[in-house]
């Protein structure tokens, strides 16, 4: 509606309605309606065209007219009071159903913003209404009194004058003078219903009519027809006077009587017909028209000649000046005077007044002419003169200091200069103004004028908003609400709001906060509802927007008026929002846990079905990335082995699979058993589907979580629709302590086959709330979001028909084990759900061996069924283990099973022994894999089960081999072993020694029964100090030796303590034969099991060593200019160098295609055993190389002490005898020089130091005897030459023999040198390349003192070029130092 | 001029930091986060409006955003569109002198967001922020 339109409705004459107690029952009777309400639908005519001339020379024409008519006794305000609690009750009835109210989301959705709340629009009407009929605003006052009398009045001419002195006149009108210009019309009212019996005396209304037109004037009566309608028949009018009935307000007043009849069943104006409502029609058309436009055009120009009289001229000024001045002390008004309602005097008060502000004039003088004069012009349309009028008022009034007159005049201003056009400015200037001056100053704090000031700001709000001044309109209501009492005040805040929205950009924040503030206005007031929906309508604006301080208060406060107004699903909601506050206190958090519980337990409690399952924020869900574990054709055992990479699996199983090898791609395995494979998304039927959920606690406070499952459907094929528990959820129990996060992993068992979708978990908060959260794949965008299409598909599986699972237990594996253990287990097998077969098993670690000599427990009950279906004569052989740990690629083991051999899940589990042998200390993963076949079911023809045992492996003994040449011996070798103990606290029996080497024979050196032992840690790069003495190399001789073709054994039977170290030494023989080829032994022919595990181990040192041979070679094909370097070279340097494990080294060589010994070198086997824990165990030492292998060996034997008589014989004849060895690839020859050249030679480059200590002097006087040169034109590869000397001796004393010289030849290297007893030559071969250039002599001495024991001895050089300086290492097997290092240039 | 909230937001308007100076714990704390949220709309309509106009770049210094009756919202807006805000108890303050406060407050903040552990338009936790812009903000006696 234009404002315009709302200006002249609201600003209209108002007509005094007076009806006969006869007229009210004619019109009450039957249509249920007052006279005054009959006719106030028809006040408003459209269609006139009505010249009138007020003032000005010009006429102007009324067009449409608006009537206001109200009841005599109502004209008059209401107390403020009264006033206040009608609208706090038009407040009550909004708030008691706020259903209707728009729900704003939905409507900025859909973008579109009400202008106001449905509750204020009646508010603001009546808050207008009860501010009507003030003294001061005479637009208010009645021009016109309507005298409506019943036709049936027999004397209706005195009855008329009788009502009109008897009437009851409304304070405006209780002075004279305004009485006096009230306009009178009279209106007979005739009932048209058909009379049972009428009087034959009794006049026709028409002759009532007539005879009142004589008696009261022609132009002042009318006759109004009524009730001619059929009071069954609805008539259709009803509607008319809905929208103008007022609720009455308590006591009466503001236009309406202090009651009203009830509206009848057939509703308002049932009898009325239309020819009545025409005849109303026509009726009050007639008297607006005829009888009211010129009565107001008269009454205006009289008052403007009476402004004219007393204001104009300079005489008039002069007295108005005075008289200004006489009033400033005279009678006023006060505004107290509005609010007596019906207690007002009859005549105005004028009493004196103290101060000028704060109250209105009153209606006499000058300027209440000028009033008047404003308000009739503005009634009777000539906004002009009401405008030009008010204007001279105001400053009257402004000048006076008569604020309020002065802002009511302000306000009628601006709603005149809007119907003469004035600028939108001036108008809202006029509005402030008043609103400014109506508002309680300093100097009057009184409140008498907040409400017409927030009348103002309404004003201007309407005028604004319908003009798109959307800024003014919320800057005038928020004015405007901030003097206001609370219900007023939200409902201005709330309209203020609404103009926010209308903002170009929608001010959405300051339109929420302003809701939140009204809401709290409308809690103070006790309207709970409105506050309510208030909250809600912005509580969207806050969610998820991280505010947090203001979604807790929303939420608190809304959480706690649900449940105080009965809505404990709304409690429920809104508790459940504040459960997320990590940045509360735990306290805090406790009481917001208790209080949603709370409200739950009562929800559940009045109506269980209200309380669903809720989107509870407590545990956060990783609703985003839930991992799913499921098996169909590969299955796991355990979580671990579903730890393992899918990858590794898959190496695995090509290993095992019978196409696996062939088939690259899956083309080429083309077998529709992969099929299933292809699809991950199916699932067997009764096996468990896991899915692991991230839960976290975001909250200070431990959680209790209950009833944690899976939410999954089943569709099943239409077929078997309609069964029940189709899938079996596990429950799980949970508490998060606070701040916790937790993998929980959640089983379902799909029970039938169908289409599993996994839609999310389900659980219980504190078993009272039931809360449940979809899952919610990650998505993105681009090219990735097919791959999460596909990821959201896979949480839906197929379930194919259940299928017969094999179980494997391992029995006897302890979780912790020593090194080198051997442990005795039990492979158990079972099957669930049908009989399996064919089945294989591939160990990715070589520690685990099966037992293929044993009989399994249960295999002939196990295997009956499958032999009694094919046949009964089938050996028992191939029941067991055909083919038993062969070796697979890498170091996998597979055994399979015969294709007859099942395992049916009836006759229970069979068992086979089996053997575990951990050989690295550490976290020990057994990989498992199992290959079998389902005996039933179509959809799985093998399935492959993934299992992986965890052992901890404890390191328990260090066994390094060393192996020395023999000092006394160009044949034999020293064995020098040192154990070190790595257990805590046990000592370890050492029970013997095996050599596993074919041919070699071992031989103790020192006892067995008191190896030297040592602490490890004091003397880990120094010998032990005992091993000064030479007796425990040499001591006494050992103990049993078993001597077979196979393998040596030395016993020990020796405990080692724990912490400590053990140096052993023996002897060992190589094989003086070649030993014949062996073929390759298999680990089944192996009865102990210690034999099998160190057999396995040769095998895959040699798989190991072969493979890197080859990738070698094949990596370096065409390199002619680095030397050929065999794997025999490779392994020594490897094997001397120590920079490599000795496992990882002996790995790494190639096979032995040693010249030295035909069955390369010897393997051992140490055995030992754990008392405490009934525990035996081995340790392995594979190929045993000697360190620092010389490439040509000497020894010049000879006896170490001689006993000679001088006396007797001059000289001493001592018989020497010097052998030499070529361990070299190919032929050298060598040359032996005794005497004064050899010893020059030497000389010169050594200076030879004197023997550290002896009892003997030392003495040079000796002659070599014979040949001082020996020539051995050919050494051959592996041969040993023998040349006999003697040395003539002619004093006694200590004689160094350092002047021989051997010289060896080996192609065109030629190395020299005199050596002490038994040194040796180094070898070369690696080096020759670059000796070959150098091609120098080189001379080195060392000078060995001889013990008096003789013949030990011995020795040890290593030597190696670097950078054309010839590094010599001289290392002692025995003595004071480890080793002499030194350096030749040369 | 007394500082009495001092607020980061991101480019989502969500808080990123929220300080209060004033001693009222969690009901000052709420009555802030009202006006600094109210303020954003302030600082919509200021950054939209010379676009509108003539294309020309907006001022990082948006001057006075939300008068309310008791305190003065002022803000600041960074070139990745986050928004700093100082609520301010003083109807006397220049603008000159909240520009100069603001750039200190800026500084502070790329200092904070410069962490390479910081994770952009998520709350600032930094304690070293904290105590700069507590130390900054803080009236001086």
């Amino acid at each position: 509606m234009e404002f315009r339109t709302q200006t002249l409705e609201a600003i209209s004459p108002v007509v005094m309605v007076v009806a006969s107690p006869e007229a009210e029952a004619i019109c009450q009777s039957q249509n249920g309606l007052t006279v005054t309400d009959l006719l106030r639908p028809y006040g408003f005519f459209h269609h006139l065209s009505v010249p009138v001339r007020t003032v000005g020379e010009h006429s102007y024409r009324i067009k449409e007219l608006r009537l206001r008519f109200y009841e005599a006794s109502a004209i008059y305000q209401p107390a403020p009071k009264v006033a206040e609690d009608h609208l706090c009750a038009v407040l009550s009835n909004a708030a008691t159903d706020v259903s209707h109210a728009p729900d704003l989301l939905a409507a900025l959705k859909k973008g579109e913003v009400p202008d106001a709340l449905p509750w204020f629009k009646h508010y603001r009407e009546e808050y207008m209404r009860m501010l009507r009929f003030s003294e001061h605003e005479t637009f208010d006052h009645p021009v016109a009194c309507l005298l409506v009398l019943s036709a049936s009045e027999p004397n209706v001419v005195q009855a008329a004058e009788e009502m009109f002195q008897t009437m009851t006149l409304p304070p405006a009108l209780r002075d004279s003078s305004s009485q006096a210009t009230l306009l009178r019309h009279h209106v007979l009212l005739a009932d048209d219903r058909p009379q049972p019996a009428t009087s034959p005396d009794e006049k026709l209304p028409e002759g009532k009519l007539a005879e009142m037109k004589e008696g009261l004037g022609d132009a002042a009566c009318s006759l109004v027809r009524i009730n001619s309608g059929d009071k069954d028949k609805r008539s259709g009018l009803a509607g008319l006077w809905h929208s103008q009935i007022r609720s009455p307000v308590e006591g009466g007043g503001a236009g309406e009587p202090a009651s009203k009849p009830a509206m009848p069943e057939q509703g308002y104006g049932a009898a009325l017909s239309v020819s009545d409502v025409d005849g109303l029609k026509r009726s009050l058309e007639d008297f607006a028209v005829r009888a009211l436009i010129p009565h107001l055009e008269m009454r205006v120009r009289n008052l403007s000649q009476q402004v004219a009289l007393t204001r104009k001229g300079f005489k008039n000024q002069i007295k108005t000046l005075l008289w200004r001045n006489r009033s400033a002390t005279s009678a006023a008004i006060l505004s107290s005077a509005t609010s007596n309602g019906a207690d007002v005097p009859a005549t105005p008060l004028r009493t004196p007044r103290a101060t000028t502000t704060g109250v209105f004039s009153g209606l006499s003088g000058s300027q209440a002419q000028l009033r008047q004069l404003a308000d009739t012009a503005f009634l009777v349309q000539d906004f002009q003169t009401a405008a030009s009028t008010l204007r001279t008022l105001a400053v009257d009034y402004r000048s006076e200091g008569l604020w309020h007159s002065y802002a009511s005049v302000q306000e009628l201003l601006g709603l005149a200069s809007f119907m003469i056009g004035a600028s939108m400015q001036e108008v809202m200037t006029h509005f402030k103004e008043a609103f400014h001056r109506f508002s309680p100053q300093e100097r009057d704090p009184s409140r008498d004028g907040i409400r017409y000031a927030t009348r103002s700001m309404l004003l201007l709000a309407q005028y604004a908003s319908l003009h798109g001044q959307w800024s003014e309109a919320h800057q005038g209501l928020m004015r405007a609400h901030l003097q206001e009492e609370d219900g007023r005040a939200a409902v201005l805040l709330e309209q203020a709001a609404l103009c926010l929205l209308h903002k170009q950009p929608p001010n959405l924040r300051r339109f929420s906060f302003h809701f939140v503030l009204a809401g709290l206005r409308y809690n103070s007031c006790n309207l709970r509802n409105l506050g309510r929906h208030a909250y809600r309508q912005v509580v969207w604006l806050y969610e998820g927007r991280h505010w947090a301080f203001i979604e807790e208060h929303l939420h608190d406060v809304l959480g706690k008026q649900s449940k105080a107004a009965g809505d404990l699903h709304g409690a429920v909601r809104h508790f459940l929002a504040m459960l997320p506050c990590p940045r509360s206190s735990p306290s805090w958090q406790s009481f917001y846990l208790r209080q949603f519980l709370d409200a739950a337990t009562q929800l559940a409690a009045n109506s269980p079905e209200e309380l669903g399952p809720l989107d509870l924020p407590l545990p956060a869900v990783n609703i985003r990335n839930p991992q799913v574990f499921y098996d169909n054709q590969t299955c796991h055992a355990n979580g671990a082995a579903r730890a393992v990479p899918a990858a590794y699996w898959r190496r695995l199983e090509s290993l095992l699979l019978p196409g696996g090898d062939a088939g690259q791609n899956w083309l080429d395995s083309g077998s529709k058993t992969n099929l299933a494979s292809l699809h991950n998304e199916v699932c067997v039927a009764g096996e468990a589907v896991t899915v692991a959920v991230q839960l976290s606690n975001p909250l200070g406070i431990p959680l209790v979580i209950s009833r944690l499952s899976i939410l999954a459907q089943l569709q099943q094929p239409e077929e078997q629709e309609g069964a029940d528990g189709s899938i079996l959820a596990e429950e799980v129990e949970v508490t998060l302590a606070a701040g916790e996060a937790r993998e929980v992993r959640l089983q379902l068992r799909p029970l039938v086959p169908g289409t599993l979708t996994l839609r999310g978990i389900t659980w219980t908060l504190s078993d009272i709330a039931r809360g449940e959260r979809l899952f919610k794949l990650k998505a993105a965008s681009g090219r990735r979001a097919t791959r999460d299409q596909s990821r959201q598909a896979k949480l839906v599986f197929k379930v194919i028909p259940s299928a017969p699972l094999l179980q494997v237990e391992l029995l006897g594996l302890p979780r912790t084990v020593a090194e080198g253990a051997l442990v005795e287990g039990q492979l158990r097998l079972s099957s669930r759900g049908g009989s399996v077969s064919g089945i294989r098993m591939l160990s990715a670690e070589p520690d685990l061996l099966l037992d293929p000599s044993a009989q399994p427990d249960g295999v002939h009950e196990a295997s009956a069924a499958a032999r009694d279906q094919t046949a009964q004569a089938e050996s028992t052989a191939s029941i067991g283990l055909p083919q038993a740990n062969v070796p697979c690629k890498g170091q996998a083991f597979m055994s399979s099973w015969g294709p007859d051999f099942c395992v049916d899940g009836q006759s229970g589990p069979c068992s086979w022994p089996m053997r575990f042998h951990p050989r690295q200390p550490g976290r020990c993963l057994l990989h498992l894999l199992w290959y079998f076949e389902p005996r039933a079911g179509e959809d799985l023809r093998f399935r492959m089960l993934r299992m992986v045992h965890e052992v901890e492996v404890l390191p328990s003994l260090c066994c390094q081999a060393q192996l020395i040449p023999a000092p006394d011996d160009l044949q034999s070798y020293l064995l020098r072993l040192q154990v070190d103990s790595r257990q805590e606290a046990e000592s370890t029996q050492l029970e013997e020694l095996v050599c596993r080497s074919p041919g070699w024979k071992l031989e103790p050196l020192a006892s067995a029964a008191s190896p030297s032992l040592s602490d490890p840690a004091a003397s880990a790069h120094s010998p032990p100090s005992s091993a000064n003495s030479s007796t425990e190399v040499h001591g006494a001789h050992s103990s049993l030796l078993q001597q077979s073709p196979d393998c040596s054994i030395a016993q020990l039977q020796q405990p080692l303590p724990a912490k400590l170290q053990a140096l052993l030494y023996f002897r060992l023989h190589p094989p003086l034969h070649p030993t014949p080829d062996q073929s390759k032994p298999d680990l089944g022919q192996q009865a102990d099991a210690a034999a099998r595990f160190h057999l396995q181990g040769q095998q895959m040192r040699h798989a190991k060593a072969q493979a890197v041979f080859e990738k070698q070679q094949a990596g370096q094909p065409k390199s002619k200019h680095k030397p050929q370097q065999d794997p025999v070279g490779a392994e020594q340097k490897q094997h001397a160098s120590g920079s490599t494990p000795p496992a990882a080294a002996a790995a790494a060589i190639a096979p032995d295609p040693s010249q030295r010994w035909a069955g390369g070198a010897p393997d051992l086997s140490l055995h030992w055993h754990l008392s405490s824990q009934h525990l035996h165990g081995c340790h392995h030492l594979y190929k045993c190389w000697p360190k620092g292998e010389a490439g040509v060996q000497m020894l010049l034997k000879g006896p170490a002490q001689v006993q000679h008589d001088f006396a007797a014989q001059p000289l001493c004849r001592v018989r020497l005898q010097l052998s030499l060895r070529n361990f070299l690839s190919g032929d050298v020859t060598a040359e032996a020089t005794f005497g004064a050249a050899a010893s020059d030679a030497a000389r010169a480059s050594w200076s030879t130091p004197g023997p550290a200590s002896s009892d003997l002097p030392a003495c040079h006087s000796h002659v070599w005897s014979g040949r001082k040169r020996a020539h051995i034109d050919t050494l051959p590869s592996g041969a040993i030459n023998h040349k006999t000397t003697e040395v003539l001796l002619s004093s006694e004393g200590m004689h160094n023999l350092q002047d021989y010289q051997v010289k060896v030849k080996d192609g065109l290297l030629l190395i020299s040198g005199t050596r002490g007893l038994n040194d040796a030559f180094p070898d070369f071969t690696g080096k020759r390349q670059q000796l070959r250039q150098e091609r120098q002599e080189f001379n080195f001495h060392r000078e060995i003192r001889l013990p008096a024991d003789a013949s030990t001895a011995s020795g040890h050089v290593h030597a190696k070029v670097v950078e054309g300086v010839l590094e010599v290492t001289v290392d002692k097997v025995w003595g004071p130092q480890a080793s002499d290092r030194v350096d030749v240039q040369f | 001029m007394v500082l009495v909230c001092a607020s980061v937001v991101g480019r989502a308007n969500n808080p990123l930091y929220f300080r209060s100076f004033l001693p009222g714990g969690d009901a000052e704390i709420l009555k802030f986060q009202y006006i600094v949220h109210c303020a954003l709309d302030a600082v919509e309509e200021k950054v939209t409006a010379p676009q509108r106009r003539s294309g020309a770049a907006v001022e990082s210094y948006l001057g006075l955003l939300y008068p309310t009756e008791d305190y003065r919202v002022y803000g600041y807006i960074s070139n990745t569109r986050i928004k700093l805000m100082l609520i301010v108890d003083d109807h006397m303050a220049r603008d000159e002198e909240m520009r100069q406060v603001f750039k200190k407050f800026h500084q502070a903040y790329v200092d904070a967001a410069s962490n390479p552990f910081y994770t952009a338009n998520t709350p600032l936790t930094s304690k070293r922020f904290d105590s700069t812009v507590t130390a900054m903000l803080t009236p001086r006696t």
